[in-house]
């Protein structure tokens, strides 16, 4: 057990800066600010901290080619190794989001975006400002661009997305950024000419599919036919002609991208879910948790469970999801493969909302079908749910990039999300895998700094990578994350 | 007065729900207190009170009822929580001034600032040497004896 002696004699000379845990086989888990960790016996923690290990033994060459131990190479790698990790804090904003209309064909129970109904023409983005938008998005410095359309159903209005995929391909033979489309649809109002255009463009296609029919059709309510059927016809047709297309090209080719979001029906569903993924041919699931922002925050009852319910939900799923890989089933969970790639090989994946600080405007811009410009999509949310414009940076009929970027409202989510600082980060052990999301924390608590421990999402993820930690200390299991993190890393565009 | 064992001593009044812990602030550093209290603002509120200089009385009032053995383990993890914030603030302030000048390297001094932008222009100057300042005399004499005979040859020509 430690003590206070223990602590005094600690050799400051030799050890380097790291944070730890005591786990309940006794186990000390040390991390450190690039994000290596090893798992130290009590008797060797105190050897490492007293400055008393052989020089010459294989732990102490471990925690020195980790960094845990202040040699000669010491500050010359720590540095390098800082540097690549956070190498994303010198470029600008990635991800555009553009909201091509806000009207939707579905009305999901937890729709995040607060659609509108399909009769509401008046939510949807003319030529001369999606012209705008993509000259914006152009000026970003960064030389990555994705242009994701969103919604409501972005496909309700087919000739924006057509010309911003037309101008932006124009634009870019000048330009010659690595640029790359993402459509977030519902599938149903796909054609055959639709999804050829799309596919000679190359745009990546991304659906919800909330697992089995069941499930799905309760969670996303879709009037005008099965919802599910539908999605998983679109699904099937599109994953069969990208295989068509790099039939002996390409061994690592895209495949529809599917996203989950966690209801209380899922959980007792958990397996169906897993199932129907599997069976549909998809190599991972996303298990995403609700977020408290449109129409998810009216139906609370329905819908929602507390920080345990889902906790528990997620690792009997992961458990399950994990014993399908013991039985051969390459097959992983999408939140487990980000954090995994921090953790087994100290990358920072870009997920946005998982990162330190986050994505909101440094790594994100979302553009709202009427040309205003929110620090992210979740921004845009919070505008929508009852116009509150917080999170609003301005509007791209008056507004330069610069100005959008180089505002008070950008620098508050970056210092709000950088969770070097924030009172429960600082000293915790997951700190280098962990980031929180200030729009999220706004919508709860009122404030874009909050009580850490007293967070919903917080609680959440610091369990998943607690739980990763405990997982991750089987021998067997570490061969499989390690696949999981290959295989979680998106393919080269072109 | 409720005891976990000789070393642990804590009043907890059962009426409000309520847990005294007495702590040696010379033992235990005010930052480390504060870091360890923060920790269990899921379960209880916290009110801290004494002298920081002697001691420190943190008052806990449970969010839940609990029962003996559920106080017991809480009172436990509180004292555990106090003794791992004593290493970490060491193995922090130890190493504060090392990570300052890591991430300053590895952020800072991979961003061009303007200071260096204008000393690389200046730079970019000097090494296109606009008057030949840096060309040794021979070269130039020889330059401009060269020069001579053309203007020579092409006037001859005409």
């Amino acid at each position: 057990m430690l003590d206070l002696q223990t602590i005094k004699k600690l050799n400051d000379k030799q050890a380097g800066f790291f944070r730890f845990k005591k786990f309940e086989n006794d186990n000390y888990l040390l991390t450190n600010d690039i994000g290596h960790y090893i798992f130290l016996p009590e008797t060797d923690f105190k050897k490492y901290i007293h400055g008393r290990l052989d020089k010459k033994s294989k732990l102490y060459q471990k925690l020195k080619q980790k960094l845990f131990i202040k040699d000669e190479d010491y500050l010359k790698n720590f540095i390098w190794q800082y540097r690549q990790r956070n190498s994303f804090l010198k470029y600008g904003p990635s991800l555009h989001i553009v909201v091509v209309t806000l009207r939707c064909n579905h009305r999901c129970i937890y729709c995040h975006a607060s659609a509108a109904t399909c009769k509401d023409k008046k939510y949807d983005m003319d030529l001369k400002t999606a012209k705008l938008v993509v000259d914006t998005i152009f000026k970003s410095n960064n030389n990555a661009i994705c242009i994701e359309f969103q919604g409501g159903e972005p496909l309700l209005n087919w000739p924006v997305v057509e010309f911003i995929i037309n101008y932006a391909q124009e634009k870019n033979k000048l330009e010659k950024k690595n640029l790359i489309f993402r459509l977030v649809s519902n599938f149903t109002l796909l054609d055959q000419k639709k999804m050829n255009f799309l596919m000679t463009n190359e745009v990546n296609f991304c659906t919800s599919l909330d697992g089995d029919e069941s499930t799905h059709n309760y969670n996303r309510i879709f009037t005008d036919g099965n919802s599910y059927k539908e999605t998983v016809k679109w699904i099937k047709k599109i994953n069969q002609a990208y295989k068509d297309k790099y039939k002996g090209k390409k061994k690592n080719y895209y495949r529809v991208g599917a996203l989950i979001t966690v209801t209380r029906k899922t959980l007792a569903n958990y397996k169906q879910v897993i199932d129907t993924y599997i069976k549909l041919g998809f190599r991972n699931i996303y298990l995403r948790y609700l977020n408290p922002f449109g129409f998810a925050l009216q139906a609370k009852e329905k819908i929602w469970y507390n920080p345990k319910e889902y906790i528990d939900f997620y690792k009997k799923a992961f458990d399950y999801i994990l014993e399908k890989n013991y039985q051969g089933r390459h097959f992983y969970e999408s939140m487990a493969a980000t954090y995994l790639r921090k953790i087994l090989n100290q990358e920072e994946p870009n997920n946005l909302d998982f990162r330190s600080p986050c994505g909101a405007v440094i790594g994100q811009l979302a553009y709202n079908y009427n040309g205003d410009v929110y620090t992210c999509d979740e921004g845009r949310m919070i505008a929508r749910m009852g116009g509150d414009e917080m999170f609003k940076l301005g509007n791209i009929k008056k507004n330069s990039l610069e100005e959008l970027i180089n505002n008070d409202l950008c620098k508050s989510v970056c210092f709000a999300s950088c969770v070097d600082g924030l009172p429960g980060f600082s000293e915790n052990v997951y700190k280098p895998y962990l980031g929180i999301c200030p729009v999220y924390n706004y919508s709860v608590h009122g404030n874009i700094f909050p009580a850490m421990k007293n967070n919903f999402r917080w609680q959440i993820d610091e369990a998943i990578v607690e739980y990763l930690f405990t997982k991750l200390q089987n021998r067997k299991n570490q061969d499989i994350f390690q696949e999981w993190v290959k295989k979680s890393k998106p393919p080269i565009p072109k | 007065m409720n005891k976990i064992n000789n070393n642990f001593k804590f009043e907890f009044d059962k009426k409000i729900q309520q847990i005294e812990f007495k702590i040696n602030s010379k033992i235990y550093p005010l930052t480390t207190i504060y870091q360890a209290t923060y920790l269990f603002l899921d379960k209880v509120y916290v009110f801290l009170d004494g002298q920081p200089e002697k001691e420190i009385k943190a008052f806990f009032k449970l969010k839940e009822h609990v029962n003996k053995e559920q106080l017991e383990n809480l009172v436990g993890q509180f004292y555990n929580e106090l003794l791992n914030q004593v290493l970490r603030e060491k193995i922090s302030q130890a190493n504060d001034k090392i990570r300052e000048y890591i991430v300053s390297q590895a952020l800072y001094s991979a961003v061009p600032s303007e200071v260096d932008e204008l000393l690389k222009e200046v730079e970019d100057d000097w090494q296109k040497d606009p008057l030949g300042i840096a060309q040794p005399w021979q070269e130039k004499k020889q330059a401009a004896k060269k020069s001579k005979k053309s203007s020579k040859k092409v006037k001859s020509k005409k």
